[in-house]
C-alpha cells in the first residue's frame, strides 16, 4: 500500500465501523481521493459478502440455556447452613468460609463434649463422696455404737463383779454360821442385786 | 433490560438477581455458541463447550473486578475451553458438514436450505486455509460481532496484531472463495 495518510489497519477498522466519528469522516473523504485506499476498502467489502454465513449465527440447544438459567438461579438462591458447608459444585462459597465454618463446628462439637464428659465425671465424684461421706457417717455411729457397748460391758462386768463379792461374803456367813439371822436381809440384797444384773442384761441385749 | 450493557447486567448478577445472567445469556448465545462452533467443528462438542463457559462464569463471577469488561472475559474463557478441548485430542481435523447444522436465521424453503448449505461448505473448507489465531480473529470478528478491541483483551494481543491476523484471514479467504466456482 502506497498511501502516506492511512495504512490497512485504519482502513479495516473504517470498515468494521470502529473507527472515532470525525475520524472515520476524514477516512471516507480520503477514499473519494485515494485510488490505493479505495482498493483495499473495497477488497474488505467483498470478502465480507463473500464469508456472509446465512445460516449464522448459530445457537445453542434450549436444554442448554435452562440447565444454564436453572444454575444461575441457583447461585443467586441464599444458601442454607448445610450448604453452606458442604460446598456444592456452582457454589462459589469461599473456601476461608467453609474452613471457618467447620472450624467453629468442631469447636461447638469439642466444647459440648467436654461438658457431657465433665458433667459425667461430677456425678461419678459425687457419688462416690457420698459414698465416702455415707461410709465416715456409718463409721461414727458404729463407733457411738460400740461405744455405747464398752459402756455397758463395762457396767455389766462391774455388776458382775459386785454380784461375785457379794457371794462370797454369803458363803463366808454361811460358813460362820451367823448367816441365818442374817439371811433374810443378805437375801434381799441379793436378791435386789440379782433383780439389777437382769436388768442391765436385759438392758444390754436391746443394744 | 435491552439498556443495560454488559457489566450492568453482571453486577446485577453478582448482586443476586438472576435476571441478569439470563439477559447475558440470551445476547451471547447465539454470537459466543457460533465462535465455538467454528473452533470445533463439532456441534455437541460446542454445546458443551458453550455450557461450561457459562458455568465457569457462574463460578468466577465473584472473581470479576469491577471496570472489566465482560464480553472480552466471556470469550476469553471460551477460546481457553477450545484450546483445551484441542490438546485433548476432541476437535475433529476434518469439518462433518451434518453436524454443522444450525438453526437457520431465515428459512424460506428446501430450496434456500439447500443453498445456504452449500455456501456454508466452501466457508467452511475456505476457513480451513487459516492459522489458529486468524481463524479465531476473523470468527470473533465476522460472526461473534466483537470489536477489534474486544478481541485484543479477549486473545491477550496488541490490537495491531489482532488487525494484522484479520487482514492476513481476509486474503487468504478472498484467495480461497474468489476463486471458486
Amino acid at each position: 500500500m502506497s498511501c502516506r495518510k492511512y495504512d490497512e489497519n485504519q482502513i479495516l477498522l473504517f470498515a468494521y465501523g470502529e473507527l472515532e466519528p470525525d475520524e472515520a469522516e476524514r477516512l471516507k473523504a480520503h477514499l473519494d481521493e485515494c485510488a490505493d485506499c479505495r482498493s483495499v476498502f473495497d477488497e474488505i467489502k467483498s470478502t465480507r459478502l463473500l464469508v456472509n454465513d446465512p445460516d449464522m449465527p448459530a445457537s445453542p440447544s434450549s436444554v442448554t440455556v435452562a440447565r444454564l438459567t436453572s444454575e444461575a438461579r441457583k447461585r443467586v438462591r441464599r444458601p442454607g447452613l448445610l450448604e453452606r458447608l458442604v460446598v456444592p459444585r456452582f457454589y462459589p462459597v469461599p473456601r476461608l468460609a467453609r474452613a471457618t465454618a467447620a472450624a467453629l463446628l468442631l469447636a461447638v462439637g469439642i466444647s459440648i463434649f467436654m461438658v457431657w464428659h465433665e458433667s459425667d465425671e461430677q456425678s461419678l465424684v459425687y457419688d462416690m463422696e457420698t459414698f465416702t461421706e455415707l461410709i465416715a457417717k456409718l463409721s461414727e455411729d458404729e463407733s457411738l455404737i460400740l461405744a455405747e457397748t464398752d459402756e455397758y460391758e463395762s457396767g455389766a462386768q462391774d455388776a458382775l463383779a459386785s454380784l461375785t463379792s457379794i457371794e462370797k461374803e454369803f458363803e463366808q456367813l454361811a460358813f460362820n454360821g451367823e448367816a441365818d439371822g442374817e439371811k433374810e436381809s443378805w437375801e434381799e440384797d441379793w436378791d435386789e442385786l440379782v433383780n439389777e444384773f437382769h436388768q442391765l442384761d436385759e438392758y444390754f441385749q436391746t443394744l | 433490560m435491552m439498556n443495560f450493557s454488559d457489566e450492568e447486567l453482571f453486577e446485577e448478577f453478582k448482586n443476586g438477581r438472576a435476571h441478569g445472567f439470563e439477559e447475558l445469556l440470551n445476547r451471547y448465545k447465539r454470537p459466543l455458541f457460533s465462535v465455538i462452533l467454528k473452533r470445533v467443528r463439532d456441534r455437541q462438542l460446542a454445546e458443551d463447550l458453550f455450557q461450561e463457559t457459562f458455568m465457569r462464569v457462574i463460578e468466577h463471577a465473584d472473581k470479576f473486578k469491577e471496570g472489566r469488561k465482560f464480553s472480552p472475559w466471556l470469550y476469553r474463557i471460551a477460546l481457553n475451553l477450545c484450546i483445551d478441548a484441542h490438546r485433548k485430542g476432541l476437535v475433529r481435523s476434518e469439518v462433518r458438514m451434518d453436524e454443522m447444522s444450525a438453526e437457520p436465521a431465515v428459512c424460506s424453503g428446501t430450496e434456500k436450505k439447500l443453498e445456504n448449505k452449500e455456501i456454508r461448505k466452501r466457508i467452511e473448507a475456505a476457513l480451513e486455509v487459516l492459522t489458529e489465531d486468524q481463524r479465531e480473529v476473523f470468527i470473533m470478528r465476522e460472526y461473534a460481532g466483537l470489536s477489534f478491541k474486544e478481541i485484543a483483551l479477549a486473545t491477550e494481543s496488541p490490537l495491531n496484531t489482532v488487525l494484522g491476523r484479520m487482514h492476513s484471514a481476509l486474503k487468504k479467504l478472498r484467495a480461497q472463495l474468489g476463486s471458486a466456482p
